[in-house]
């Protein structure tokens, strides 16, 4: 059957006119999402359709439009609210998790916050230490927020609406990388089937990627698909991987995870996040006090704990990619534990 | 056989000399159907969709981050 494949650019932008347009309660706003259609094309011809009333460029005050967007989603409305690289979240962060995540529980529950958080994460692009980073663990750690992160254009639909319509404020996150852009490079495996209809995709849910014996991978977003390349690379020495793409940090499937590695008895966590402190951790963490019996110590591919370099080969080196998750898993096969493990600052394998 | 042509008046050639091709959405030997959009190409940072002017079998003939202009055949289906 022929499909209707997308980028998850138009994927999330075909899921937010198809809430607008059943819903006059949901609008969106943030910079450069007018005219300019989102700097990475997630708000694309909304204006068109929908004008500046429902489609609200703002200034440059991270603080105002995300404590605006809080105050709107109080008083009834549904705001999309985009924070164009999640980099910026230093500035405004009291409206995110002491106003957005927190103002449901301080009213016992009177006042919901519909809101969508909307924002950009990732690197490897030489786009440096402020506009790089990845971040969502930092949101996941907070509570008062459900964190989701898409790794294909099928979930990036059906996500973007599950958010829409939850009562909830959600943090949606999404890789640049996986967007489909012009200018920049991409990852083919994101481009999917994306039904026309509109559709959810639940979220506290796993997804297996890819079916194995022998290792499971942990991975979310962009990862997902360094997992997948890793997979197959490690195929070809007979080790076979699962994958597993997390989909949403809150709430976390930890039964799907624990499943997994109950088969495969292996465990590598690879994140584009900060190695300490993090994603990778917590998985591990779940993992081991389920009581899941391991045949060998379990490993993380994160991000080191230093600022994201400018120079593409110093950025290369120190970014999470297939290779550096293939040699974990082949580690961990062998039953190698971490190298200075205990003592160590940064990351790697 | 029908051509994957991009519209002679898709840009201003004058002020655009060239564009290049940014994605193809399906493989090579893959099924597409009509209406549907094959690919994307870049001109000064403007994307444009390109669909499918027919259904049939996909055969590309310009790779992604290949130069093309108005006019170009950038595939065929069969």
């Amino acid at each position: 059957m022929s499909q209707r494949r997308m980028t998850m650019a138009k994927a999330m932008v075909e899921g937010i006119a198809q809430e607008m347009r059943e819903d006059p309660n949901v609008f969106v706003m943030g910079e450069d999402v007018g005219p300019y259609g989102g700097i990475f094309d997630s708000t694309q011809g909304l204006l068109d359709e929908f004008g500046p009333e429902r489609i609200r460029d703002t200034p440059i005050s991270e603080t105002a439009f995300i404590g605006a967007g809080v105050g709107a989603a109080m008083a009834g409305s549904r705001p999309i609210v985009e924070l164009m690289f999640v980099d910026f979240f230093g500035v405004c962060m009291d409206a995110i998790y002491n106003l957005m995540a927190k103002n449901t529980y301080f009213s016992g529950g009177r006042s919901k916050v519909p809101m969508v958080l909307m924002t950009a994460t990732g690197g490897g692009y030489g786009d440096a230490g402020q506009h790089s980073q990845c971040l969502h663990a930092t949101f996941a750690h907070l509570p008062g927020m459900k964190v989701v992160h898409p790794s294909t254009a099928y979930d990036a639909k059906g996500m973007m609406i599950q958010a829409i319509r939850d009562d909830n404020p959600v943090v949606y996150m999404f890789h640049k990388g996986l967007q489909g852009l012009g200018w920049m490079w991409n990852v083919k495996g994101a481009t999917t089937h994306v039904p026309e209809e509109s559709y959810t995709v639940p979220f506290g849910e796993v997804a297996v990627r890819r079916e194995g014996s022998d290792v499971t991978i942990v991975g979310l977003g962009l990862m997902v698909h360094r997992a997948l390349e890793a997979a197959e690379t490690l195929a070809q020495e007979g080790i076979e991987a699962e994958v597993v793409d997390l989909r949403t940090l809150v709430p976390l499937d930890r039964e799907g995870v624990r499943k997994s590695v109950e088969k495969t008895g292996r465990l590598v966590v690879a994140d584009e996040d900060y190695s300490s402190y993090g994603m990778t951790a917590e998985i591990i963490t779940s993992v081991v006090e389920a009581g899941v019996s391991l045949t060998s110590p379990p490993r993380r591919v994160a991000y080191p704990d230093i600022p994201i370099p400018f120079t593409p080969p110093m950025e290369k080196f120190a970014l999470p990619d297939g290779e550096k998750i293939a040699e974990a898993a082949r580690k961990t096969m062998a039953g190698a534990a971490t190298e200075g493990a205990g003592a160590r600052a940064g990351a790697g394998t | 056989m029908t051509e994957i042509r991009i519209p002679d008046d898709l840009w201003d050639t004058e002020k655009v000399p060239e564009g290049a091709v940014s994605s193809w959405l399906f493989e090579d030997g893959e099924e597409v159907t009509e209406g549907s959009s094959v690919a994307t190409v870049m001109a000064e940072k403007t994307e444009y969709d390109i669909p499918a002017p027919a259904s049939g079998t996909l055969s590309i003939k310009v790779a992604v981050e290949e130069a093309v202009t108005p006019g170009t055949v950038i595939g065929t289906l069969e």
